[in-house]
């Protein structure tokens, strides 16, 4: 693994009342973000629901997550939202990138405005037995309209994980909700309790943000 | 995941908190100081006692386990 699999994700899903608003005022915010250390900002649109978002921001080092979290940045991040109550935020590494190709052998192409995304935060039992189920079933999956299976290991709990998928299509991803491959039969975990429910949906915007 | 930002309390021990019988935001506040700073996690925390309430704990920590990612004895 590189530099980069080893940095800190924090990942949130949550509603913002007007997401236009949000979406303007979120450029202004990026030009803050680089206090905190992050190097991008990934934002998910929900296809059922638009006021709905999934946002996963990469930080460069892995600082304290406490500081982190209590920085005046990120209240103010809700607060550009409109988001008076806070989520619950996940707060992990990336351990797996597996790029399970397209049915023609190529390889997949980057994720664009407009991509399909499933996203699950779920408790997962024991991590390496789970990889090992994904790998096994890798053709399955792949024959399912997976094209990559990202795989994210919270620093709080071993055994949490966030999942996010790239889908080929969104009839695809909406029968991977309903359906999901044995090998992630885990994902059905999400939704209980704190963990929000299945996120579907898609790209808006993978923002870089720029060094101090 | 991380409930509470102010203090970085995380669901974990929220939960064990209302395991041991936290049942009010107030409660949970007491326990291990969630929501006691900002009170912006109420939500949350508000939604896992709803949730706690609806799935007792009446299997006690086999439940802990099967919530929060260690498989239960009685599962493969």
């Amino acid at each position: 693994m590189g530099d980069a699999a080893m940095s800190l994700v924090l990942a949130a899903d949550y509603q913002v009342p007007d997401f236009d608003h949000w979406w303007a005022g979120l450029t202004r915010d990026v030009r803050r973000l680089p206090g905190l250390g992050a190097h991008h900002i990934v934002v998910y649109r929900s296809l059922e629901d638009p006021s709905r978002v999934f946002v996963t921001i990469g930080f460069r080092d892995r600082g304290p997550v406490d500081a982190l979290l209590r920085s005046p940045v990120m209240f103010s991040w809700f607060d550009g939202a409109g988001v008076e109550e806070f989520p619950p935020m996940f707060v992990g590494e990336v351990v797996e990138k597996l790029d399970l190709g397209s049915p023609d052998g190529s390889a997949v192409p980057a994720a664009t405005a407009g991509t399909v995304m499933v996203a699950a935060i779920a408790p997962v039992g024991q991590l390496e037995e789970m990889r090992d189920r994904v790998h096994a079933a890798a053709d399955r999956i792949a024959a399912s309209g997976v094209r990559r299976f990202w795989i994210y290991r919270a620093v709080d709990d071993q055994a949490e994980v966030m999942i996010l998928l790239q889908i080929a299509t969104e009839q695809q991803a909406q029968e991977w909700i309903r359906h999901p491959d044995a090998a992630a039969a885990f994902m059905s975990e999400a939704g209980e309790g704190a963990y929000p429910p299945l996120f579907v949906g898609h790209l808006v915007q993978a923002i870089e943000v720029p060094e101090d | 995941m991380y409930v509470c930002l102010c203090l970085g309390v995380t669901t974990h021990t929220v939960q064990q908190s209302i395991d041991a019988g936290a049942r009010t935001t107030k409660k949970v506040a007491e326990a291990c100081g969630a929501g006691s700073v900002c009170g912006r996690c109420g939500h949350t925390i508000r939604t896992m006692i709803e949730a706690s309430v609806a799935d007792p704990p009446s299997r006690g920590p086999d439940r802990l386990r099967r919530r929060w990612g260690r498989p239960p004895r009685d599962r493969p």
